[in-house]
This record gives structure tokens, sequence and C-alpha cells, in this order.
């Protein structure tokens, strides 16, 4: 994940206004060169035309067509964060491969606290086995949105699914089903039917099924991450996502052509099919023992008492500012950003 | 753990209905602006979010919810605490370190001190953001290019708003929720809002404009919005008030429409936008809903695809528009193929019609007595409903007083609300009325008593009631009876216009030829799309040389074109013959289909994704099921028996869907077995074997195809339906399976004297009669142990002698009660020790299981501690798998409250085998976060180990948590049942663990079919 969220929606955006009518001409041409025109899906509005554009040049093997996307489309330098790391890639100082941090705190290689049984099926699902369908529940603030970024990277590496992460939250639109359809079906690389149902929720049914139906015939599998990041969704999304966990759930051929997680506050959401038991788990607090961890491993060498000490004035400073759930972990960031800073002082 | 979880647990625990968490709302004056649309958790999550949002978590809030739900004050005050307790945050304790590390402990305290880390909030309104977080604040959605900030700066959209915004599908930017409020707020309190209006008022949005529009104090015509344009108007109501910008008012009508219109949303689709015509039956309705018209019944009878529903739509949806329009006509819907409208359940009737009728009249005062009057129905808050409504509840209770409450709430709405000389109080609507009729006599009978009740306390009401049951009229009252024909020509024109028949000429045509049956005219249409206009000439040429014949056929030939040009022949095929069966699935296709249709077996999973397309032939009845339309495939039955070249194909159809059906278990598999062997013509009294009155209503629907004489006689006299006048002369068989059913239904609605009368009617009786456990049953619930008894013994004489195990064992099972009630606890023992040796011959353990757990329940009434049969459930129980427990969750149940108390072993294996979430919607035990932090307090300190094993599984490490964020993830991971074994285990207290257990986690048992649980 070498953007944020908000990174790739900026470079999204400048996309789309830089092209404006020329998706198809010399304009973007220039820009991406003939093979992505010859690849990209027809019949994409001009926000996914661009979506889609991005996402292509960031998964090639260079950076080269990202940079000089960015170069072009952003010429005045808003994006100036974006504009950094294009800088650190020209200069070699970030590895076009590995995995950017973005906004998460923890280091690449201890993204998100002892969460060993949950990575374990993370990768036995990259590398094509594991539970079909999973689920992961956690309230706002305990790291769902963490733990996308972490299954794109993983999926990205192994290469057997092409991740689909999709942040979910109500817009008061009830085209967001149809949406959701296409991105997978341009991913799965499948034509599937439309739906005529009118009633969204009948046409979520039905647009899932169809997806279950035409994905075994894919020949790139994908990895769907839906990240609900509010319990209310707009009409038909929760039934979408039940329908295709039912899906994934009762047909062994689809099961190698479509993985499905959610992420979910599952106590404010009511979901239908979820999977079983041993395939839910449940995203805990961070805890003192995690901090603990984590700063033994960034600055190592010293007394286990002052790790431990350490980790817990952290969480007892976090806990008397009485954060909203939004603000816990980012708060909880810079503490251990601030604690680290001592610690390392302190060597 | 966060205290708005805490207050969504509490509420999920306490309202197990939502309709009873919003009619609470209501009540308590505590407006949120959020519909019912999922199960219960996911509206309390948002209504506990809502009342946060908008700062209605209050002491009233707490007291009002203490005084609702009194024995659970406790958890209810602990709630509390955590919103208004007023006592300091309790942190963690912090490990101390040696003296020597005192200067790092300094130096990590002051860093951690002085760390300041803005909110979301905080960012958005500053310097740099303000300009443009403020001018997005009153749009719906934008484009960073397109917008202009509020006022100057050197930032841009693209850096300032990615943060703070999502990404719609189109690609357009919308502001965070919590980040508009903040700016609409700001925007507010310094009186620049208009500012913001007007800075980019060059770019079109819906949602700005409306702002705009309240903000000038234009009312909307709610009534004249589209439903997505009412869903604008919720959106920026919430916006205003939340932000404290805008009263109540609106929104709350805002959100009432669109609650109305979810009811009626069915009917809508329905009239569609081609209805027409009706003008005389229109009238009809119009003056009878205005009181104009006597009697106070009417009938919409008629035949299948006539157009009932849409002209019951059409009225309905009259009266919504003009409730929003001018002063509301009080009406209600209740529609009878919803479960939830039970017709042997007066209450709930009236607690629908009083929650539909607040919904009327959410902006006006009455909405608060609306609400009272269905707490009087939900049978809560009783105090305060009775002072809202100034009424004595001690001289309440009987159905009459309980419609005297409405009745007087509708009598103050007429006086205050009324359209000026309306003098109809209600106009009440019952739909698919046949459902009722299907329950049998005892149903009908508790509904017409519901009606009578209304009709005496409002004489000027009005009923309105559409089913395709015949007949459909209600006893003991008059009736106004319409019934549906076709349609006029001008009316048939103009559907056939709006259907796409563009050409005049042909409309005329076809109108002329085919008559104007809306299905005809739909099926026309269809035609012409599918085969174009040279081709449906030639149909229309048939049709003059046909003119006169039989509606059915005309609609068979139309049909028949239709099917002629699916392209697909695979799918042709399983349209005609194949919609001989009415079910069909993969497996359908591959073991029933595949043959006599010519289909590669192999095809099967592909042939169904095509079938799913076929929206004109088929639709869905579930995820893995599709059925053929029912209208069409009714008449095409006709047309296909008449084809002698298909006979022996859909001979073939039958037999194998016979032989498929049969050898599967399930209640509609038998629906289908039974279905194919009447089509076949097979001598129905072997059915008898198989029958069972559950299959009523998946069998109803054949009674309109063209059964033999002899199936459609024997079908319609288990359903209830038919000639009944001749009951006497009906064959032994026919009678008993007809009086079996009526029988049960009045016991069902709990009059045994009219079951006994029903089995008075004949006194002789089959060899293999159900009849006598039927009067067992009838005369225990009549309290006439020694009648129950001597039906016992004749019961017992007649299966003995005909060699009826299932009889035997149910008789026995019923011995077991008359036992117990003449205190006989010896004779409980023996008859249950009987009744299991009878289960163990049929190979049903469950069974076993169940009456064993009637038999002790009997026993401790007795004090008669059965040890015996005690360790004998316990044994069988614990034996059991973790299927058959799933099967049988309410079984469970019964034994953990009958055994429970006293027993470990059954309380463990259902908490290992079934106590965690399982795939069925209601578990063994609730999900109670509270019940299980007490159960889990009383774990000795010995268990520990064992609690922390039980943390570390659900998430929790380390050791800072408390045992309420234990209980709570226990429960949100599904983990109940590892909980209550952990707790079972470790308890200080065994036998007070159990009760604990029992009390508050294991769910209650469910009653059915009138049969009596102890």
């Amino acid at each position: 994940m070498l953007l944020t969220d908000e990174q790739h929606k900026q470079v999204v955006y400048l996309i789309t206004e830089y092209l404006g009518e020329g998706r198809y001409g010399q304009v973007a041409r220039d820009l991406f060169g003939p093979e992505a025109l010859r690849v990209v899906p027809a019949g994409l509005n001009p926000h996914n035309h661009a979506k889609w554009l991005l996402d292509w040049s960031l998964a090639l093997p260079t950076a080269d067509t990202f940079v000089n996307v960015v170069l072009r489309v952003d010429a005045a330098g808003e994006l100036v964060k974006v504009h950094q790391l294009v800088g650190h890639l020209r200069t070699g100082q970030l590895d076009w491969t590995g995995l950017g941090t973005g906004e998460l705190w923890m280091p690449a290689e201890w993204p998100f606290a002892d969460r060993e049984p949950l990575r374990t099926h993370l990768g036995d699902i990259a590398r094509g086995d594991g539970p079909t369908a999973l689920t992961i529940d956690g309230p706002a603030g305990h790291g769902k949105r963490t733990m996308c970024a972490y299954i794109d990277h993983c999926a990205r590496r192994h290469g057997v699914f092409t991740p689909v992460v999709e942040h979910l939250q109500r817009l008061h639109d009830n085209r967001m089903v149809d949406y959701l359809a296409d991105q997978l079906r341009l991913k799965l690389g499948v034509v599937v039917p439309p739906a005529i149902d009118p009633e969204p929720e009948r046409r979520a049914v039905t647009l899932a099924a169809n997806l279950g139906g035409f994905a075994v015939h894919s020949r790139t599998p994908v990895w769907f991450v839906a990240n609900l990041v509010e319990p209310e969704q707009d009409a038909g999304v929760l039934k979408f996502l039940g329908e295709l966990l039912r899906q994934v759930q009762t047909t062994p051929l689809l099961a190698k052509k479509l993985r499905i997680t959610v992420l979910a506050d599952f106590a404010a959401v009511a979901m239908e099919n979820l999977p079983e038991i041993n395939s839910r788990y449940t995203l805990a607090e961070i805890s003192e023992a995690e901090i603990a961890g984590w700063l033994a491993a960034a600055v190592p060498g010293k007394d286990e008492a002052y790790y431990r000490h350490t980790a817990d004035q952290v969480i007892s400073h976090v806990t008397a500012l009485q954060p909203t759930p939004r603000m816990r972990l980012r708060l909880l960031a810079q503490k251990c950003v601030d604690a680290h800073r001592v610690l390392l002082q302190e060597a | 753990m966060e205290a708005g979880d805490r207050l969504r647990e509490l509420l999920a625990v306490l309202f197990d209905d939502h309709r009873e968490l919003q009619s609470f709302l209501a009540l308590e004056g505590m407006r949120v602006s959020t519909r019912p649309g999922g199960k219960g958790s996911s509206f309390a999550a948002e209504v506990s979010m809502e009342l946060r949002r908008r700062g209605l978590v209050d002491e009233r809030l707490f007291a009002a919810l203490t005084r609702r739900f009194p024995d659970r004050a406790d958890d209810i005050a602990d709630v509390a605490r955590s919103f208004l307790g007023g006592s300091a945050v309790d942190t963690p304790a912090v490990r101390e370190l040696p003296p020597e590390y005192a200067d790092f402990t300094a130096k990590l305290n002051a860093a951690l001190s002085d760390t300041a880390v803005p909110t979301d909030e905080e960012i958005a309104l500053d310097d740099d953001h303000l300009p443009w977080t403020t001018a997005a604040a009153v749009l719906g959605r934008f484009l960073p290019a397109k917008l202009r900030p509020l006022r100057p700066t050197r930032t841009s959209a693209v850096g300032m708003l990615a943060e703070f915004s999502h990404t719609a599908i189109d690609g357009c930017w919308i502001l965070l929720d919590e980040v508009r409020t903040q700016c609409l707020r700001l925007l507010w309190e310094t009186g620049t809002l208009q500012d913001a209006l007007a800075v980019n008022a060059d770019l079109p949005d819906a949602e700005r404009d409306k702002v705009r529009e309240l903000l000038a104090g234009t009312r909307p015509n709610l009534a004249g919005l589209g439903t997505a344009e009412l869903e604008e108007y919720a959106v920026v109501t919430g916006w205003l008030e939340v932000a404290g910008v805008l009263d109540e008012t609106v929104g709350t009508e805002v959100d009432a429409t669109l609650e109305r219109r979810a009811l009626l949303d069915p009917l809508r689709a329905l009239v569609g936008t081609h209805f027409h015509g009706r003008e005389p039956e229109l009238a009809v309705f119009d003056s009878f809903v205005h009181g104009v018209a006597d009697p106070m019944l009417l009938c919409l009878r008629g035949p299948g695809g006539v157009g009932k529903s849409s002209l019951l739509g059409k009225v309905l949806l009259g009266l919504e528009q003009a409730a929003g329009e001018y002063a509301a006509v009080p009406f209600a819907y209740l529609d009878f193929d919803r479960a939830r409208n039970d017709p042997r359940d007066p209450i709930g009737l009236l607690r629908q019609i009083a929650r539909q009728l607040r919904l009327l009249h959410a902006t006006t005062e009455e909405a608060r007595a609306l609400a009272a009057t269905e707490s009087v129905y939900w049978g809560s808050d009783l105090e305060k409903a009775s002072a809202i409504l100034d009424i004595d509840f001690d001289r309440q209770g009987n159905l009459a007083a309980m419609v005297g409450v409405l009745a007087d709430r509708l009598h103050k709405l007429m006086d205050t609300h009324g359209p000026a000389g309306y003098r109809t109080p209600l106009v009440l609507f019952l739909d698919t009325y046949e459902e009722v009729q299907l329950k049998g006599p005892g149903a009908v009978r508790d509904l017409e008593r519901l009606i009578g009740h209304l009709l005496a306390a409002l004489p000027d009401m009005r009923v309105i009631v559409s089913g395709r049951g015949d007949p459909t009229v209600f006893t003991g009252f008059e009736n106004l009876v319409l019934t549906l024909g076709e349609l006029e020509p001008p009316a048939a024109d103009a559907v056939l216009a709006d259907l796409g028949v563009a050409d005049l000429a042909l409309r005329t045509t076809i109108v002329a030829k085919f008559g104007g049956h809306p299905l005809t005219l739909r099926l026309a249409a269809e035609a012409l799309e599918r085969t174009g206009t040279a081709v449906f000439d030639d149909v229309a040429a048939r049709g003059d040389a046909l003119a006169g014949i039989a509606i059915e056929q005309v609609q068979g030939m139309l049909y028949g074109r239709i099917l002629s040009h699916i392209a697909d022949p695979e799918v042709r095929r399983i349209a005609y013959p194949g919609l001989a069966v009415r079910r069909i699935t993969v497996d359908v296709l591959r073991e029933v289909l595949a043959d006599p249709c010519d289909l590669d077996p192999d095809h099967a999973e592909l042939i169904f994704d095509k079938l799913r397309f076929e929206v004109s032939l088929f639709e869905l009845d579930g995820p893995d099921t599709l059925r053929h339309r029912q209208d069409v495939r009714t008449l095409m039955l006709r047309s296909m028996m008449d084809e002698p070249a298909l006979a022996a194909v859909v001979a073939r159809v039958h037999r194998r869907a016979i032989d498929y059906y049969q050898a599967r278990p399930g209640t509609e598999d038998r629906a289908e077995e039974v279905y194919h062997r009447l089509m076949v013509g097979e001598d129905p009294r072997y059915l008898d074997r198989v029958w069972d009155p559950a299959l009523r209503p998946l069998l109803a629907p054949a009674l309109g195809e063209p059964l033999p004489p002899r199936a459609w006689t024997w079908l319609s006299r288990r359903l209830g339906f038919g000639e009944t006048d001749d009951r006497a002369e009906w064959d032994q068989r026919d009678w008993e399976a007809d009086a079996e059913g009526r029988a049960m239904s009045w016991l069902a609605s709990g009059d045994p004297a009219s079951a006994l009368a029903v089995l008075a009617e004949r006194t002789e009786r089959l060899p293999d009669t159900k009849l006598h456990l039927v009067e067992v049953r009838a005369r225990l619930a009549a309290k006439d142990v020694e009648g129950a008894a001597a039906a016992l013994e004749r019961g017992m004489a007649a299966a003995a002698e005909s060699d009826d195990r299932d009889t035997q064992v149910a008789l026995a099972e019923q011995a077991v009660v008359v036992r117990g009630l003449r205190g006989d606890g010896a004779g409980v023992v023996s008859a249950a020790e009987w009744a299991v040796r009878g289960c163990d011959l049929l190979g049903d353990q469950t069974r076993g299981v169940d009456v064993l757990t009637d038999a002790v329940g009997i026993l401790g009434g007795l004090d008669d501690a059965g040890e015996g049969l005690r360790g004998e459930l316990a044994s069988r129980f614990t034996h059991l798998s973790r299927s058959d427990l799933l099967d049988n969750v309410d079984l469970v149940r019964r034994v953990l409250h009958t055994a429970g108390p006293s027993d470990d072993t059954v309380l463990h294996h259902a908490a290992v085998q079934v106590g965690d979430q399982t795939e069925a919607e209601d578990g063994v035990f609730q999900h109670d976060p509270f019940a299980v932090a007490r159960l889990l307090r009383e774990i000795s300190p010995e268990g520990a180990p064992a609690l922390a094993d039980l943390a570390a599984e659900v998430g929790l490490s380390g050791r800072g948590w408390k045992t309420e964020d234990l209980a709570s993830s226990v429960v949100r991971a599904g983990r109940t049942g590892k909980a209550v074994a952990v707790g079972l285990d470790w308890a200080r207290d065994a036998g007070q663990a159990r009760r604990m257990v029992v009390d508050t986690l294991v769910r209650p048992v469910a009653g059915h079919d009138g049969r009596s649980k102890s």
C-alpha cells in the first residue's frame, strides 16, 4: 500500500480532472501508455476509469508510470506528501515493491499487534487455501482499516488473488450495490448480466447471485475485502454481501475464484450467512502487551521492565483522555511515537 | 469498553422487538431519525448512536428505561454510570519501576502528557481547512475542482478535503457527517450559513436546495414527493437538527412518511404506472371509505390476475396521498401474508393499528397518546401510559376494553384532526385473507371477534377485506361484495399503451379480440415485445377465428407465442412442459426434468442460471429455488393437458418428481410429493398416511390448478375450502381429516368446546383414527381430566388394534399429562417409559427426550423427585448429537429449564454443543452480556486461568480487562456457550450458578399448537 486512502483518492481525482473528456485519447495515451488503454475495461464512469488506471500503474513492476502520472496531473504540486513520496521513489530512498506504512503506526513487519492466529489464516487465504469466507469483528478504532491494508499487501505479495478492498459507508445512493458488483466484475474479468429488479434489496441478491454464477469462469481470482466503516449502509449492501458470503460457502468451484472477508462492528451490523464460528475473528483493543512487544522490537536491548512500564504509561495516558473510538487509535499511535522517542534517548 | 457500546448492548437486550423500542422512544418524546430496517441489534446500534448524537443520553432516558424494565434496574444503572457517573475515569494501574529509573519515568510522563492530538473536527475548522469544509458542508456532494471556498485561501480543496470526505460512486466527494455537523453549527452561530449557501449557488445540488427551502420556512408537500426526494429531506433534516439549526417537526414527518411508504411499497409496485380504469369500483370504494355507503364491510373478490391487489393498492395509496396533503383519514393496513399479523393475536393486531396511526399523526400531540396506546398493547410502561391516556388500567384486560382504548383515541383524533364532514373514524384494510382461512375456523372466528368489538366501539368504521379464498366474507355481518371483472375497453387500451404497445390500431385489435383481462393484456404486450408485430398479427388473426373462446385458451395461445420465441431451447423445454413441476432447483433439473425434457443433466447448474433471467416465466423463491409464475402456470397447465402429445412427457415428469421427493424428509418435499401424486390421479386415500396439517399453506395454490376431480375434492376438504354443506355426506376419512383440522384450529384459538363440538359431529371412528388423540387434547384444554382419560383409553385400544405405533406414542405422551393431572406419579413414570420405548422403536431419539422432559416436569409439580426418569433424561439428552440439538432448539431450552437447575450435565452438554453462536437465528442462550458478566463474577479464584484462556480466545490479552469487558467480548465473539461452561465449572456455588444460567441465560420456551408444556 504505497498511498494512503486519502492520497489515493486525491490522485484519482486529479487524474479524472486531467483526462477530462479525453479518457481514450492522446492525453491518456501519453500519461499511461498504449497498453493501459488497450486493457482498461469499457463502460467505466470517469472516476472508475481513473481509479482503474491508477491501480494498474501501481501494479506495474517499476515506478516510472506512477511517477510520470503524479508529476503531470499535479504539476502545481498541490499534493505535497505525494510529491515527497515520488521524490523518494526517484532517489531510491523508497522501495517500490515494499510495504509503505502510510498512516499505519506499526512497522511493516509488525503491522498490528499480536494477531497471529488471524494473520495465519490471512496468509493461508493469500496462498489460495484457508476459509472461503472470513469475518473480522471490531468496533471503530480497533484497527479494521489497518487490517485491510495488511490483507491488500498480503494478497499482492502472494499473487494468487487480486485484492478488491472497499471501505463502505452510507452515501445515500441506491446504486451502491451496482457499483460493488461492477468493481468485482471488472477485477474478475467476467461478463455478468445486469439485474433488472428495481427494488435495491432484491437487486442486491440477484447481482450477487449472478456474480457467483459467472465468477467460476474467471481467470483472475479476486479477494474481496469489504470494510463496513459504519453500521449504516446504503440499501442492498448488506444483502449483497450476505448473498456473496452464501455463494462462496456453498459453491466449492467458486471458492477458487472468489474469497470474501467482511470487516465490521458485528455487534451493530446484522448480516446473513456469516461463516462458521471458527472463521470469525475479533479485533480486541490494543493492549499494553502489544505495545510492550512493539517497543521491544523497535528499541531492542533494554530491561523488560522498561517496555512494560512504558506500555502501561501509554495506555494509562490514553485512557485518561477518554478519546472517541475514532480518535483512540490515532492517540495511541502518537503516544507510542512519543514513548519510542524517550526510549531512544535513553539508549 | 466505550460507553456507547454499553448503551447499544443494553438496548439490544431490553428490546427484543425494534418496534417496541421505537414505540418507547415515541412515548418518551425522544426523536431519533432512524427507521427500523434490520434485525434487533442493528436497530439498537443505530438508536444508540442517534441518541448520543442528539445529546439524549441523560438521566431521563435511564429513568424511563428503569421504569419500563424494573427487573433490569441494576444493569441500567450500570450503563448509566458509564455515561453520567461523575466518577473519575478508571485508568489502569501502572507498574512501578525501581528508584534508579525515576529520571526515565519523569521524562516519559512529561513526554506523554505534552502530546496533543487534534480531533478531526478541530482540524476541519482550523484556518487552512475552514474555507473549504464550511463551503462543502451545505452540499450533498461536490467535485473539489468546482468548489469555491467560503473565503479566499491559498490552500486547495483537493488537499484540504480528502481527509474529511468519502468518495461517491460517481467520483464526487461527500463531507463526513461529524465534520459537517460542526461546520453547520459554526455557520449558524456566526450567521454565515446564508453565505455558505450562496458561495456555490451555481453548482446543482439537491440537498443544498432543500437546506435553503427549510431555512426559508418552506414546508415540503411530502405526499407529492418521490421516495428518493423524501430520503434527501430525511438526510437534510438530520444534518440541520443535529447542528441545532432546525426543530424536529419536518424531520419527524419525513421519517414517518418514509416508514409508511415502506409498508405500502409492495402495493405501490403492484399499482405501477399502468393502472387504468376501474372507475365504478373506485367510486364504490370512495363512497364506502367516506362513510356514505353502508354496510361496514366490503369484500373484494375476483379470479387470480384480475387486479384485486392493484385496486386495493390504488385505494390505499390514494389515502396515503391524502394524508400528506390535508387532514389525515385514519387508516391501517394489515397483510396476513406477514407473520407478525397473526389473526389469533388480536392484541398484536391492535398494536399494529395503533403503530400505523401513530406514524400517520407523527407530528401531532396525538402521536404520544398513540404511543401510549401501543404501550398498553405491549403490556409495558402501563403506569405512564395510564397517565397519558387518562384511563384506569384496573378496569382493562378483556378484548373489548383493549379495543376501547384505541376507540377513545380515534374519537379524539376525529374531533381534533378529522377532515370536515368526515365521519369514518377508521378504515381498516385486511389483505391476503386466505391466509386466515387456511388457519381454520378458530382463526377466522378470532378475527371476526376482533372486528365485532371494533365495530361495536366504532360503529362508523369501515373494513375492507381482500383475498383469494372463497367466500371472502365475514359471517355475522352485512357484507358488501365487490367482484372484479375485465377492464373496460378504454382502460384496457390505456394499460396496453403503458405496457409499450404504441400502435393504436393494434391495441384496438387486441382489446377487441382478447378482451380486457389484465393478465391477458400483459401476456399480449409481452408476446408483442418478444415476437414483433408481424408475428403478432398472425396471432391476432387466429384470435379472430377463435373469438368467443374461453379466456384461458386465449391466454394460453399468447403464452405459447412467448414460449416459441425463447431462443434457448433448454429454457424453452423447462418452461414447457417443465412447468409440470412447481419448484425448480438444480437438483430438480438434474433428477426430475433432465430426462423427460431432453436436457443434459451436466448442464443443470448452467440452465438454472439462465432461468433466473427469464423473469416473465420464473420468480425467485429463495436463493436456490425458482418457481414457475403461478398465474401463467395455472393457465398453461390447462393448455398442456389438452395436448395428447405431451401427456406421456408430463406423466414422466410427475413420476420422477414423486420418486425424487418421496425420498426426502422436509415438509416442503412432502408437499411436492403429495402435489404430484394428486396431479397423476393416484388414489388420494394413500395420501392420508402422509397428510399433515402443516402441508396446508404449501398445497393451497394447487386448488386453482386442473387437478383430477377426486384429487380436488380430497385436497379441498383438507384445506378447509370449497363446499361444506354436504359435509354430513362425506366419507369417513375425508370427514376425519377435515374434523382434525377444524378441531385443532379451535384448540389453537383456545376454544376446546368448539373443538369437542366438531368431534361430536360423528361418533364412529376409523381404525387408524387420530381423533381420539385430538379429543384427549381438547378435554385436557377443557380441564375435563376424566373425559380425557376415557378418550385416552379408547384411543389406546384403537391404536393397539391398528398397530399404529406413531399414534400409540402420541397417546402415551398424552397419558403422561393425564396421569400427572390425576396426581398419579407412578402412572406418569410408566406412561413415560412406554412412550420412550415406542420412540426407540420409531428410531426417534429426540421425541423420547421430549416426553421425558414432560414427565420430569410433571413429577416435579407432584413433589416427586422422579430420580429414575431424571437420570434417564440426562443420559439420553447428553447422547444427542450437535445436529440433533440444533434441529430441536426449543426442546433443548425445555430440557434446560426442566432439568438444568438440578443437573450440571445437561447444561454443560448444551453449552458445549450449541451454546456458542450457531447458524440458527435464535440459539439456546440469550446474547446478554450483563447476565454473562454476573455469571463470570461468581467464579472462584481457582478459575482465574480458565477465565484468562476465555479472554484470550475472544481477543482480550494482557491483564487490563474487566469482567464486563470480557462478557461483552464473549457475546460479540459468539462464545456464550464457552463462558457458560467456564462459569459452571468454576462456580463458587454450583447450585446458584445453575439457577443463574437457567433463569437469565437460557431463552424461554415457545409454546406450539396449543400443546401444553409444563
